[in-house]
């Protein structure tokens, strides 16, 4: 039996990442979404991840803020109480991986950040970490993002994404990966009417030696209307109640619903609202 | 002391995309001796007000948005201009208003979040009231009404400690 640990979740947005959530598992989306169940474990890569993104939104705040640049020290020392703020949470590790090396890596990864042009962002900083809701399609919940960095030019406005990764990416996968990115797009785009859409990933790996990019993405619309399309057809299913497991050797191991997911035992169709 | 008439008027238009415009204007003139004892008079007075106060929110709705200086639009395209004209006093109906002074503005999108915090922590090191700064440079009552540009203009003067504050 499945029992919830906490009041489920109930809100009047989507996410980017709770839409990705359901395509990757219908069955894990219902789990945080629905039942509001709390995951067992949380990889550590996404813990990590967050500890990057804290540290270098810091970084940028300090600089729009006009106040005495962060030396790698800082930028540390808000990635470790980004550690500390999760240290209830049962981190599962990968293989040969710990607190410290990952540390580690991080202490790697932000002086890269700091040697590179990334720290020198083109045009003017207008937000970090800025929350934008919008109607993405009527009849939908609005969609719910935030933009880790927002800059604007005199021709253009500029969506910036960090990402860190185990390798480098290539231009074919910032292409793929644009979907998120184009969806911010246009939540934004009538901030300033005429102005053209960039999309950028800053990526940095997490390797021994760090390799810092910026890459960028085409502004496709018609990509955007096929997203759009995807979150629709994604928003039925929610809908009528299509929760199932899809097992994956990749994503299986360091899933948190493990447990309640060998629990599951099939559910009758039910119509939710998130 | 002389007794003052204000009127004001707003009007909003939808545009493309779940948009929308708008313009208001506040008119304020100074009344001649008398016209408050003739109900007759004070309202012809009103009636021209309004009458151009509507052609001046109207012929401001239909410039291009990008022709405006005088309209203020925010995130979500919607619009506030905010004109301020001193009548003489014989407010009739000519069309004509003479500015207040106050610096034309094209804008459109409200603050970030990101900025608001970003004037908010400047000011509070230089150790500046940020309400007072936006009001008697923007003639806004909140922070969150300044627009995308005013607000970046704002950070960049602050942090280039060009601002001065009225006490």
């Amino acid at each position: 039996m499945i029992t919830a640990t906490e009041q489920p979740v109930i809100r009047d947005y989507l996410s980017y990442s709770a839409v990705r959530k359901f395509q990757n598992c219908p069955l894990k989306y219902r789990f945080r979404y629905i039942d509001g169940l709390a995951e067992d474990c949380v990889a550590s890569s996404l813990i990590f991840g967050s500890a990057i993104h804290a540290a270098l939104e810091f970084y940028f705040t300090a600089q729009m803020g006009g106040e005495s640049l962060p030396t790698l020290d800082t930028l540390l020392e808000v990635y470790q109480q980004s550690w500390r703020d999760r240290s209830e949470d049962n981190i599962e590790f990968g293989k040969s991986e710990t607190a410290d090396s990952l540390h580690g890596m991080a202490d790697r990864m932000l002086q890269k950040f700091l040697d590179s042009d990334l720290t020198q962002p083109e045009g003017r900083i207008i937000g970090i970490e800025e929350q934008f809701r919008g109607v993405l399609i009527p009849g939908l919940p609005d969609l719910l993002g935030y933009i880790d960095l927002l800059l604007e030019t005199d021709d253009a406005i500029i969506v910036r994404d960090f990402k860190t990764s185990r390798s480098a990416w290539s231009q074919g996968q910032a292409t793929d990966q644009s979907d998120q990115l184009l969806l911010y797009a246009d939540l934004v785009r009538n901030i300033m009417p005429g102005k053209q859409l960039r999309l950028q990933f800053a990526v940095i790996t997490k390797a021994k030696d760090p390799k810092v990019q910026l890459l960028e993405a085409v502004f496709d619309e018609g990509k955007l209307d096929r997203t759009k399309r995807i979150f629709e057809t994604v928003w039925s299913a929610i809908q009528a109640g299509h929760f199932y497991p899809s097992p994956s050797p990749m994503q299986c191991p360091s899933c948190g619903y493990r447990n309640q997911c060998e629990a599951w035992r099939g559910n009758s169709v039910r119509k939710e609202t998130v | 002391m002389s007794d003052k008439l204000n009127i004001g008027l707003s009007r909003k238009v939808g545009e493309a995309n779940y948009g929308s415009r708008g313009a208001s204007i506040n008119l304020e003139v100074e009344l001649d001796n008398g016209v408050l004892g003739d109900p007759g008079q004070l309202r012809d007075r009103v009636r021209d007000l309004y009458m151009l106060a509507r052609q001046s929110v109207d012929d401001e709705l239909q410039r291009p948005a990008d022709a405006s200086q005088t309209s203020h639009v925010n995130g979500n395209g919607h619009a506030n201009g905010n004109g301020h004209a001193n009548g003489n006093g014989h407010a009739n109906g000519n069309g004509h208003a003479s500015s207040n002074g106050q610096q034309p503005r094209m804008e459109v999108a409200r603050a970030t979040q990101s900025q608001i915090r970003a004037i908010f922590a400047i000011t509070k090191r230089q150790g500046l009231d940020p309400n007072v700064l936006v009001r008697d440079r923007y003639r806004v009552h909140r922070m969150d009404d300044l627009s995308i540009r005013e607000a970046s203009a704002l950070i960049d003067e602050l942090k280039n400690g060009r601002t001065e504050v009225r006490s």
